[in-house]
């Protein structure tokens, strides 16, 4: 996937999200200008952008969005709940595609027919009557495309050409290259220029365009020029496709017609013959009738260069024929209809043309087809025979003559081309003297030795030497021309060069504000922050040394002078660049309220979500770890906890249920509630089903309190998917929860009371990166505990340690606390008895505790990096963390410790 | 600047912007006999255009450049512009 492809889709789905943010807020307190503004131009984003890249169906789909947006936006569309969910449903498709062209699984074709559909769906709330129409042509369009494209024009495309100008089909067909021709007629909006739209260099920019004209009404003085007010209709060849990617931005202001170029010339054919038959040629007719291309390439091309056209009113049409007979490729299509014999009038025949059984004319024209023009002739060739000889001149017509005359011109001419032309002048004269002497075949025996081969090309290579001592005398000349010109140019250039100087400052003035930069990115950031500070670390040990080994006591105070500075700033550093990792917690919660929204309609129930302290910051990783866990827990509350309405009605609460997310920062952590007004657990039942689950003991069964007996939710193997419907309360996977939660440093509590709700408690730390540990000593060995645990730090007599039972008891301000010897967890040697034990309080969820150390130590930031390899199995030690001096710091997982210890 | 008005002729060169249709607009509009000169014209936004073509000023010297073979065409009031 390019890269580019990456930030499209990244900054996409920020789009994606705020516009169904924006449009559910609508949907729950009705539509506000600025709100519709804002995800119409979330829309508008990613429809540009999606143009940098081949996905017309997403383009398009975005692009009906965006339209029906504005047409709300100008209050033309009154929003509606189904408009609503219409987008969203849009949205959701985007958001599909996406991850499809993530993972490089698009399928286009796939997507064509979705996107017409939604896209015909959302442009029928713009217009519900045009937008039939309108999908009613497209479906035209692909059927015609499949089956009938190749037949003939329809009616109202013979009109719309007919309207374009006189002879305009004649004249496409002209200059008609591929297979398909297309008539568009383009009308901007009146407010297109605001959009940044240029609607005539658009037109000028069509693939393929032949033609156009731009209708223009009178401006008042008093006019807003800058309400467009351009028409514009164009003709020209193309592909559908083409055409309408090109036309893709302006989707709602133009409609366009496809026709093949051989359903435009079966069309023509009828005007072709008329206006052969007016063409008194004799040799075109007979080459035509002949079917010999060339041939009447040829003379066509010279009647065109011959003859002049001043006279009569079909003077255009003639010249068109013949331009149009000069450059054919085919002619089948002018034999292909048979000509009527009976006389129809010019109605009938244009009707005809469609059914293309017969091709008629009027009557005139069609007794000179038959006795002049002869362009059926292969089917008919005896006709032809007659004809000839029925053929009353014997004598150089006048025409002829001229004719004749123009041949000498031409053959003298600069545009003369031997190869093209020789063989229709020779042909020409040859058809001419042919017809008028009857010794056809010496005549043209004659002819034909007389201009060998070999005559034509020392004519050629003449008039090629004479071409290019021509060109190059030309050259010489125009260079002189030319380099007093390029002065002017350059003089005339270099005035609006300076003027134009402000333009690219002008685009330069939307400065970037943000910046995007890759994750990863900040995230090496991070890890050498993170050196640094354990490298600043080192100072203080070296400042001892000084002390000690190079007994300068002024050096190390140097030292310590210089930590402090480093130390400061290493701090400002580490926090501005866990300031850049930081995002509000919005980022994650703003998906929920359509979480939320769907999920009480697919069941019926009627929840209202308050979040509160969506501005709480966040480090991003931890929040994108936090999202899954979250949608869990929301899943469950909506799913298990709030009860439906008539239930709730019944019980004596609102109708509507209440979830609150909520986001309080507490000093380096962020508490983050999800609470619920439903029906609760009830603890029994869940103590119950952990004993059938063989979760707890019998005994545990009976001496297990409520509080602790909801924590058993999340305790693995407790749940599975079948407990959800008979628990009536949670259940589904809240140990993958909780595994999550840790996983991430934090703690999940939960509090529930029957009838009246749940509440999920998560406190986790707002940053992972660094850690403040604590650090002791035990067994000359130095250990870390995260400073969150500590609670604090105590130095008692050993006697005041007493025991009760199998386990060690330490009563502080009248608090019994169980002790645990490290020493003893950690399988070292029990110490020598001494008068006075350090004793470091922790607090953990099942309450205080007292490790039992040798020495404390300074509190530490570390970067904790977590075990791996051999040392993966040791879960007593939650990870370890690089000193100062170089060594290991192994940091202590307390509960796993506990655990042991008793 | 893309325009210059002078007493008589408004000299356009190069690409005109859209904001120049406005002041175009309001100069040809002061006096009816006003002109044009698009010589070194090269391209224009459609907004210009249209005043041009709405306008119809006389037209000192006709574009240069031979990609407005169509402008010339459409103001000497040809309504259909064939591309050669």
């Amino acid at each position: 996937m390019s890269e580019l492809l990456d930030v499209f889709i990244g900054e996409s789905r920020e789009n994606l999200e705020s516009a169904s943010q924006e449009l559910l807020e609508i949907q729950s307190s009705g539509p506000a200008p600025e709100r519709v503004d804002k995800i119409f131009r979330d829309l508008h984003t990613i429809k540009g952008s999606s143009d940098l890249f081949d996905i017309k169906p997403l383009t398009r789909l975005a692009h009906a969005a965006e339209d029906l947006l504005d047409s709300v936006r100008a209050n033309e569309v009154s929003f509606s709940n189904d408009i609503g969910d219409l987008l969203l449903e849009a949205l959701d498709q985007i958001s599909i595609w996406f991850d499809e062209l993530e993972v490089g699984s698009q399928d286009l074709e796939q997507w064509q027919p979705i996107s017409v559909n939604l896209g015909a769906q959302l442009r029928h709330f713009i217009d519900p009557d045009a937008s039939c129409g309108s999908s009613n042509e497209n479906e035209a369009v692909s059927s015609k495309e499949s089956s009938s494209v190749n037949q003939n024009l329809t009616d109202t495309q013979r009109e719309l050409l007919a309207d374009f100008s006189e002879n305009a089909d004649l004249k496409l067909l002209c200059q008609t290259y591929g297979p398909y021709c297309y008539l568009i007629q383009y009308t901007p909006d009146e407010g297109c220029f605001f959009r940044g739209e240029d609607p005539v260099n658009v037109a000028l920019t069509l693939p393929g365009l032949k033609a156009f004209n731009i209708a223009m009404p009178e401006l008042d003085h008093d006019a807003d020029i800058y309400n467009c007010m351009t028409r514009i209709k164009a003709i020209g060849c193309a592909d559908e496709d083409v055409i309408k990617q090109h036309m893709a931005y302006y989707e709602g202001q133009y409609t366009v017609t496809f026709f093949s170029s051989q359903a435009l010339s079966a069309s023509c054919a009828s005007k072709i013959r008329e206006n052969i038959a007016q063409i008194p040629d004799e040799t075109l007719t007979d080459a035509i009738a002949d079917n010999n291309l060339e041939q009447v390439n040829s003379s066509a091309g010279l009647l065109l260069a011959s003859q002049d056209f001043s006279d009569a009113d079909c003077d255009d049409a003639k010249r068109v024929t013949l331009q149009f007979l000069s450059t054919a490729s085919e002619l089948d299509f002018l034999s292909r209809a048979e000509p009527s014999s009976h006389a129809e009038t010019a109605e009938s025949a244009s009707q005809s043309i469609s059914n293309e059984a017969f091709v008629g004319t009027d009557d005139k024209a069609s007794v000179n087809v038959l006795s002049n023009a002869d362009e059926d002739a292969p089917l008919k060739s005896n006709v032809k025979l007659a004809d000839i000889s029925a053929r009353p001149e014997k004598i150089l017509a006048p025409h002829e003559k001229a004719i004749l005359t123009q041949q000498l011109t031409l053959l003298n001419s600069d545009n003369y081309k031997t190869e093209l032309m020789f063989p229709s002048i020779a042909g020409l004269v040859g058809n001419m003297l042919g017809e008028t002497f009857s010794d056809e075949d010496t005549l043209a025996v004659a002819i034909c030795n007389a201009l060998d081969d070999e005559t034509i090309n020392e004519q050629a290579d003449e008039i090629h030497k004479q071409q290019s001592t021509e060109e190059a005398s030309a050259e010489t000349t125009q260079q002189t021309n030319t380099s007093p010109s390029t002065a002017d140019f350059s003089e005339i250039n270099t005035v609006p060069g300076r003027g134009d100087s402000p333009q690219p400052i002008k685009a330069e003035r939307q400065a970037v504000k943000m910046l995007k930069v890759d994750q990863t990115k900040i995230d090496y950031l991070m890890d050498i922050v993170g050196e640094l500070t354990v490298a600043k670390n080192s100072l203080p040990y070296l400042a001892k040394q000084a002390e000690e080994e190079g007994g300068s006591r002024k050096l190390s105070k140097q030292i310590k002078a210089h930590f402090s500075i480093v130390n400061r700033l290493t701090e400002s550093l580490q926090s501005a660049v866990l300031q850049i990792r930081m995002v509000p917690v919005s980022h994650v919660f703003q998906r929920y309220p359509r979480l939320i929204r769907d999920l009480a309609r697919k069941l019926d129930k009627k929840i209202e979500l308050c979040m509160q302290g969506e501005d709480t910051e966040f480090d991003k990783n931890l929040i994108e770890s936090l999202s899954e866990p979250l949608i869990h827990l929301l899943r469950n509350s909506i799913d298990h906890g709030i009860e439906s309405p008539e239930e709730r009605i019944e019980k004596g609460k609102p109708e509507t249920g209440r979830i609150d997310l909520i986001a309080t920062p507490l000093d380096d952590s962020v508490i983050i509630e999800i609470r619920d007004d439903g029906k609760g657990i009830d603890p029994n039942k869940i103590k119950l089903l952990a004993f059938q689950k063989g979760v707890i003991t019998e005994s545990q069964l009976e001496s297990i309190d409520d509080n602790e007996a909801l924590q058993l939710i999340f305790a693995a193997g407790f749940s599975t998917s079948e407990q959800v419907s008979d628990l009536s309360g949670r259940g589904v996977g809240m140990d993958a929860v909780k595994t999550m939660v840790s996983q991430a440093g934090g703690t999940i509590e939960m509090y529930s009371e029957v009838g009246v709700g749940t509440t999920f408690k998560l406190l986790l730390p707002q940053t992972m990166s660094v850690n403040r540990v604590m650090m002791f000593e035990v067994s000359d060995q130095m250990f870390g505990v995260g400073m969150d645990a500590v609670v604090e730090t105590v130095k008692v007599p050993t006697s005041d340690i007493q025991r009760i039972r199998n386990e060690h008891i330490l009563v502080i301000r009248e608090k019994l606390i169980p002790v645990c010897n490290l020493r003893e967890a950690l399988g070292f040697e029990q110490d020598v008895d001494r008068e006075e034990q350090s004793i470091l309080v922790v607090s953990t969820p099942q309450g205080e505790f007292g490790l039992i150390i040798d020495k404390f130590h300074e509190g530490i930031d570390v970067i904790q990096k977590p075990l791996e390899g051999v040392l993966a199995g040791y879960a007593h030690f939650s990870g370890t963390a690089l000193l100062g001096d170089g060594r290991v710091l192994l940091i202590i997982n307390v509960q796993e410790v506990l655990a042991k210890c008793r | 600047m893309p325009i210059a008005f002078k007493k008589k002729v408004a000299v356009m060169t190069g690409h005109c912007e859209i904001e120049e249709a406005e002041s175009l607009f309001t100069w040809l509009n002061e006096e009816a006999s006003r002109q044009v000169n698009l010589k070194a014209l090269t391209s224009a936004h459609t907004a210009v255009y249209q005043v041009l073509l709405a306008k119809k000023p006389k037209v000192s010297v006709w574009p240069e450049s031979e990609n407005l073979f169509w402008l010339i065409k459409i103001m000497n009031n040809k309504s259909n512009v064939w591309c050669e």
